[in-house]
């Protein structure tokens, strides 16, 4: 019955939270012409950076520095600022440290009265949107204009950005049209050039009367106290040239030592924030130069704010988040960012690093409340130029939040969603018969919270393991099969396949003590039973190494589990030393063929369709699958789709807005595109890929391990 | 390399002998534009280019140099064309980059609709890596400095995602390599 309750400590502010988000999620679908926008630009902005880091033959040693310049200057971050703080007051700059929000607007407003300033003019600054800076000086009576054209538009709208770089993204041309219409008390025609011309027009007159301009930092420089600012519009020259008194604000961590530093973060941040080289215009700055007006010194001024940094940076899972360069790389691949967007999926700080960096500059519950939008598929890491381990800290914030307030009595039901894998298949055919009946089917949706029109795969009681138990296995290389639950209990023709293909290539194959890979658990924070998992599977893994095993997975949540995600929950040298032995079957055969070891099938295939799932792309930021088979002279086509099914294991399963409405929407995109294909079958690693694709395409899936196997000769 | 880079942004890139020909470049853009007034950058080497189009008289053209603070300041505001120099051109990323310690210099290249790049070949080089020492040293003098690293006119994709030239400074970049 435990599963029919609610947790009897579900406390009212995670009770409201699930609501709010809910009825968000619901506009959120219902909004289509929003829905277009934030895709396209989110699609192309993953597409942009992908291509651009694909290209570059230096990729790895610019991703690698990126990580160590911002490791070096968060552990010396007291260090750095000092010097920073004492290079810039040599230039002549007025510097002042804010611990918190509220000290940070004090410093603002008493320069702005000090220069009796009545406009400020300001270009983008996400520290700025963080501390409501804007607001505050409209409140103290003083004009503030954002020059910024997206941020304008937010401006008027009377929104926050909904996305860290791209504003306005969310946004149509219609909307934007009306807004300034509106604003201007004119008709604006819906052409985007033109409303720029007119945007232009009237920001000019607000950049040449301004009193004082405000800025954020891209980075600041402590050998020379300079600051660096990003931008392509060029409204971050005009803010800080014309106005007699300017004020940079912000965060410690963008402290750095050097402007060598600055040139390669720079690099690594527009490559993954547009895929190009460089913006059109980088400025650095420090001291106030000779105002063109009148020939004083311009007065310049620099606020570094705390608020919550340092706390940040004392707590280990947390510290890297400071590596953050703003480029919005998380935000775009995204997969439930990309239906959503920054307003629902985002407190200020917006997407999936927009989670930790709430929970301390803002609150846990803040924080907490839109965890739920992760579906842990691993992507915003993967895309991140820092390598930032988000989803690791998302899984930590929703532990926190549930410790705190309980967990949703459906999320406890699927951390535990092995036992019922086991049960469904140990009652098989039976349980097969019973997930086929609508009447059950509404029943577990009233009761459980599944989701009636998610079909369930089919469950054997002839597992793979039973099966293999009576197998002999031999070859003179040792492998030892990590078996995901899928491939063990609902289609154990995929570790037939696995095993064959290892076997024909002179593998001797053993699976060894295991448990599920604690997967599901990690997706609703409930980390502890991740960490037991863990525990077991690394213990007994480490133990086959050591016996002089290469450990195989055909699961890419599996795979990613042991190279990836233990190493960074354990810590412990024996979980890398299973990371660095492990790999997915085709990695594996890779090898082998790099080797001239591999034993290359007869037969061809037929023409099929490829989908990569995000866990492969997590791990190997490719598909070796899709290159072994490509090797073979099969015609296997990747889909042209760069984020997650959708599915992210149990989350499509849930009922309703909690999430297989969710997840159909995510998968829409790559539905589409797959019946375009026009080809018999799909090929994709996961099973869970494959049931989403089946669900929404009605196409055949199979697993590429189970294609490969059918063709040798046997 | 500095030529596709810039063309690659929707860049104008034309390569002349001197000065001279630049100067005739400058006006011939400057007539087809209808263009009264062009601002030219406080830079000593460019007064032979500046007196060349002043010369042919049919163009206001005013420098720091020339004018007082307050007349420049009115003149900059209206002016459609800025010519600066630099003090380095990246070949790799088609990037400009231009020292100013006075604002007067820095809003030649960011007021006017068009702005013209001087470059001798001399201050070209291949990427920004070998800038590295010539900015760390520019931000560690003892005077106030601001260092433009300029690689395309002003540009925005803010409004459905259509990348516009032109927002708040120049529409068109002009880059001239001499010699």
């Amino acid at each position: 019955m435990r599963y029919f309750k609610e947790a009897p400590h579900l406390d009212r502010t995670i009770a409201e939270a699930h609501d709010r988000l809910i009825s968000k999620i619901r506009a959120g679908l219902a909004n289509t012409e929003q829905r277009t926008a934030l895709y396209a630009g989110t699609e192309s902005g993953t597409e942009a950076a992908q291509k651009a880091l694909a290209a570059l033959p230096d990729k790895r040693a610019l991703l690698r520095e990126a990580r160590r310049i911002k490791y070096d200057a968060i552990q010396h971050l007291d260090e750095n600022l000092e010097n920073f703080i004492q290079s810039a007051k040599s230039a002549g700059v007025h510097v002042q440290v804010a611990s918190d929000a509220a000290t940070a607007i004090q410093l603002v407003l008493s320069i702005i009265q000090q220069a009796r300033a009545k406009l400020v003019v300001k270009s983008k600054s996400m520290t700025g949107e963080e501390i409501d800076l804007r607001q505050h000086i409209e409140e103290a009576g003083v004009h503030v204009v954002e020059t910024d054209l997206g941020e304008r538009i937010i401006q008027l709208a009377n929104q926050r950005p909904a996305h860290m770089i791209a504003p306005a993204i969310h946004m149509t041309v219609r909307q934007v049209t009306d807004l300034f219409s509106k604003h201007l008390g004119t008709e604006v025609p819906p052409d985007p050039p033109q409303i720029t011309a007119i945007a232009r027009e009237s920001l000019r007159h607000d950049f040449l009367t301004a009193d004082v301009g405000i800025t954020g930092a891209n980075f600041a420089i402590a050998e020379s106290g300079a600051i660096v600012i990003v931008t392509n519009e060029g409204n971050g020259r005009l803010v800080t040239s014309l106005p007699p008194v300017t004020i940079a604000v912000f965060g410690s961590e963008k402290i750095i030592p050097s402007m060598t530093d600055a040139l390669t973060l720079l690099r690594a941040l527009v490559l993954s924030a547009a895929g190009k080289k460089i913006t059109s215009y980088v400025t650095i700055s420090r001291g106030g130069s000779k105002l063109a007006k009148t020939g004083l010194p311009q007065e310049q001024h620099f606020i570094i704010l705390d608020n919550g940094r340092s706390t940040m940076r004392r707590d280990s899972t947390f510290q890297e988040a400071l590596y953050c360069l703003r480029c919005g790389a998380c935000n775009d691949i995204c997969p439930t960012f990309r239906v959503f967007g920054g307003h629902v999926f985002g407190h200020i700080y917006t997407g999936p690093i927009g989670v930790p960096w709430t929970k301390f500059t803002s609150t846990l519950d803040a924080a907490g409340e839109i965890a739920p939008l992760c579906i842990s598929c691993g992507l915003c890491q993967q895309a991140c130029p820092e390598s930032i381990d988000i989803p690791l800290m998302i899984a930590k914030v929703k532990e926190t939040y549930t410790e705190t307030h309980g967990q949703l009595a459906i999320n406890r039901t699927l951390c535990n969603y092995e036992s019922f894998v086991k049960l469904a298949s140990t009652l098989a055919p039976v349980s097969n018969f019973m997930l086929e009946q609508p009447v059950f089917r509404r029943i577990l949706q009233r009761t459980l919270g599944l989701d009636a029109r998610r079909p369930f795969p089919q469950f054997t009681r002839r597992t793979l393991k039973k099966w293999f138990r009576s197998h002999e296995s031999s070859g003179s290389r040792r492998t030892a099969y990590f078996v995901d639950t899928y491939a063990d209990m609902c289609e154990p023709e995929i570790g037939k396949a696995v095993v064959g293909v290892l076997e024909a290539n002179d593998c001797k194959v053993f699976i060894p003590n295991q448990v599920g890979s604690g997967m599901p658990a990690f997706l609703y924070g409930d980390l502890k039973t991740t960490t037991k998992a863990a525990k077991h599977n690394v213990e007994h893994l480490a133990q086959a190494v050591l016996e002089g095993c290469e450990i195989i997975s055909s699961e890419p949540t599996a795979t990613y589990c042991l190279k990836d995600l233990y190493p960074r929950i354990l810590g412990s040298d024996e979980a890398k030393t299973v990371a660095a032995h492990s790999h997915d079957l085709f990695a594996y055969l890779l090898g082998l063929h790099n080797e001239a070891k591999l034993k290359m099938p007869m037969k061809q295939m037929e023409p099929a369709a490829y989908h990569l799932p995000c866990h492969t792309r997590s791990v190997y930021d490719k598909s070796n699958a899709l290159e072994l088979l490509k090797l073979m002279g099969a015609d296997v086509r990747p889909v042209d789709y760069n984020t997650c099914c959708g599915i992210a294991g149990t989350f499509g399963f849930k009922r309703g807005l909690e999430g297989y409405d969710v997840s159909m929407a995510v998968g829409e995109k790559l539905f589409d595109r797959l019946k375009a294909m026009n080809v018999g079958i799909v090929l994709t690693e996961s099973s869970v890929c494959k049931m989403q694709i089946e669900h929404g395409t009605s196409l055949k899936v199979i697993h590429p391990a189970v294609a490969l196997w059918s063709l040798y000769e046997k | 390399m500095l030529n596709s880079q810039v063309t690659a942004v929707k860049g104008f890139f034309k390569r002349l002998p001197d000065l001279q020909s630049a100067s005739e470049y400058v006006t011939e853009i400057a007539v087809a534009r209808n263009v009264k007034r062009i601002v030219v950058s406080d830079d000593p080497t460019l007064s032979e280019f500046s007196a060349a189009i002043v010369r042919k008289g049919l163009i206001e053209v005013t420098s720091p140099i020339t004018l007082s603070r307050e007349d420049f300041f009115a003149s900059l505001k209206i002016a459609e064309i800025g010519v600066s120099s630099v003090d380095l051109a990246v070949a790799e990323t088609g990037t400009l980059i231009i020292s100013t310690s006075d604002e007067s210099n820095r809003l030649v290249t960011a007021l006017p609709e068009v702005h013209v790049a001087i470059v001798p070949r001399s201050k070209l080089i291949p990427s920004l890596a070998e800038a590295r020492s010539y900015l760390s040293q520019e931000t560690r003098s003892n005077r106030a400095v601001t260092l433009s690293l300029i690689s395309s006119s002003s540009r925005t994709s803010d409004i459905g995602d259509m990348v516009i030239l032109g927002v708040h400074g120049p529409k068109e970049l002009h880059v001239l390599l001499l010699g």
